[in-house]
């Protein structure tokens, strides 16, 4: 089979313009873990069992509006780069490979997808573009609506929804945002916004690329609290948290520029020069070089370029992205090329037209 | 400095759970941070099995201590404390007293306020009665081992229970 998406363009969460925020967020994802009554876990759920669930939640889509044109993919269709690619957009994670019976429900336009037999029988997302962490949340709300009418679920009124692992009880909410920080990077403020932050019950890790290099400046703020709150509470104060950030990641930003603008402006347009130029660009460089180009856009300093080209460009230069753009199994080199090739004419081509 | 858990080799894992400005630290060796599942192979970390963790376990091997086990998926309160994992939904049920005290580690409390399905009934008035006794029974502990942070959270927590059961007599008799 091959995956019915387009794999030239990343979901419509990545390359939105005019999102709230997107100078420094790029993106508000809101996930809830649901299983059905009275059946084991997927961790420990006989193959048939598994089977019946997939079933079921299948059944269970085909009854929901949001998902009425959406594609159902079995991961046992699918070949390992595929399964890779499905990674690299956000819309299944490594754990789900793991799962024998498994599959993602993906909607068109990939804002909002569902896991089928990960850790959790059910885990559903919705991912907006820019600060939407409430309009976020109402979506995987309504999306939650839409299955619970077809679906029993497993819930106490006591603990909430019931899940695997006890630290996703009671509401099944994992509510994170993806913050490019560059500012507070460079004037080493981070580790003490980070702490701040952590100490708010909220957890940041870094955002990884290819394999475990953490891509340079980008994080995930996410809360670690899933149970006596409120779903409301919880985006609120993540919406509220992250609208703190990002006016102290402008205000390091504006300092830094005021502070040595030949050194900002050489930094960014270096990194313009090589992308537009280089013939060879590693996953981790051509990250910390879209990294500086994204600051660059920020300051007017770069014509034509928009944040969304470069947050799609970060999906699109991932290994198994260019494996299946080339329609070639290509060894690291190779994709070193075709990486460079793919950014030197997506960024003439958005600086031409 | 030695990991805290086995006392024999220098620690290598350092990390700290904050819960409500309460903070867990852990120190750790690879062998034993690897053992708690914490630490894979290639040394990745698996934090969510920190909640093993933050069970009151016996040293070394874990040992089955209750013979309870889930009448719906078998699972044993042994194999919970070692994966940090439940086998159904049936087992909030089984382990419901182990499960209260760590769930209060884990998320600061343990009464689920957000959303209900449709079709369950909130939790009826007896059942969080019973809530509320248990919790003063806590509030008493708690006290008594003078551990007032702890206290304050318990008498927080009753007062939302009762005051959601005000509210729901009086959109009853309205």
């Amino acid at each position: 089979m091959s995956l019915p998406l387009n794999i030239d363009a990343s979901g419509r969460w990545m390359r939105t313009e005019g999102a709230a925020d997107s100078d420094v967020v790029v993106s508000s994802r809101v996930r809830l873990a649901r299983n059905l009554n009275e059946l084991p876990f997927p961790h420990v759920a006989a193959t048939d069992v598994l089977k019946a669930v997939r079933e079921q939640v299948t059944q269970a889509a085909q009854s929901s509006k949001l998902l009425q044109k959406a594609h159902h993919i079995r991961l046992e269709d699918l070949s390992d780069v595929e399964k890779q690619v499905l990674i690299e957009r956000h819309l299944i994670n490594q754990r789900l490979l793991e799962s024998k019976i498994a599959s993602v429900i993906v909607e068109q336009e990939e804002i909002i997808s569902v896991m089928v037999n990960e850790e959790d029988h059910l885990r559903m997302q919705a991912l907006e573009p820019g600060l939407a962490m409430i309009d976020t949340w109402r979506l995987t709300d309504t999306l939650d609506n839409e299955l619970e009418g077809a679906l029993d679920y497993a819930f106490r009124p006591d603990v909430g929804y019931c899940t695997a692992c006890p630290t996703n009880v009671g509401t099944g909410m994992r509510a994170s945002v993806l913050v490019h920080l560059p500012g507070l990077v460079e004037t080493k403020q981070i580790d003490k916004v980070l702490k701040a932050v952590s100490h708010l019950g909220l957890a940041v890790r870094g955002f990884y690329g290819e394999g475990t290099e953490p891509m340079s400046n980008f994080f995930q703020i996410s809360n670690q609290i899933t149970l006596s709150r409120a779903e409301e509470e919880i985006v609120d104060n993540i919406e509220k948290i992250t609208k703190q950030i990002a006016s102290k990641e402008r205000e390091a930003r504006k300092w830094l520029y005021s502070e040595n603008h030949l050194r900002v402006e050489d930094t960014i347009f270096r990194a313009w020069g090589i992308l537009r130029h280089a013939r060879l660009l590693s996953s981790k460089e051509s990250m910390n070089l879209l990294s500086s180009l994204r600051l660059g856009v920020y300051y007017k300093l770069i014509p034509d370029i928009t944040p969304q080209m470069l947050n799609e460009l970060f999906v699109l230069i991932q290994p198994a992205h260019l494996c299946v753009a080339s329609g070639k199994d290509l060894q690291a080199e190779d994709r070193d090329v075709a990486r460079a090739e793919l950014i030197r004419a997506r960024l003439r081509m958005k600086a031409a037209g | 400095m030695l990991c805290k858990r086995c006392n024999k080799q220098e620690a290598k894992i350092h990390f700290a759970k904050i819960i409500n400005n309460q903070t867990t630290e852990f120190h750790l060796c690879e062998a034993c941070a690897q053992q708690m599942n914490i630490m894979g192979e290639n040394h990745e970390f698996h934090l969510e099995n920190l909640i093993t963790g933050l069970q009151d376990q016996p040293e070394g091997a874990a040992v089955e201590t209750t013979g309870l086990a889930c009448p719906v998926c078998g699972q044993t309160s042994g194999t919970f404390k070692r994966t940090g994992r439940l086998g159904c939904p049936r087992c909030y049920t089984t382990f419901h007293d182990e499960l209260i005290p760590l769930l209060r580690k884990i998320h600061g409390s343990a009464h689920h306020t957000g959303k209900s399905p449709a079709r369950a009934k909130p939790a009826a008035a007896s059942v969080r009665a019973r809530d509320i006794k248990r919790l003063r029974r806590d509030l008493r502990e708690a006290i008594s081992q003078e551990d007032y942070e702890r206290a304050a959270e318990i008498r927080d927590e009753i007062k939302r229970i009762e005051v959601e059961l005000k509210t729901e007599e009086g959109a009853n008799r309205s």
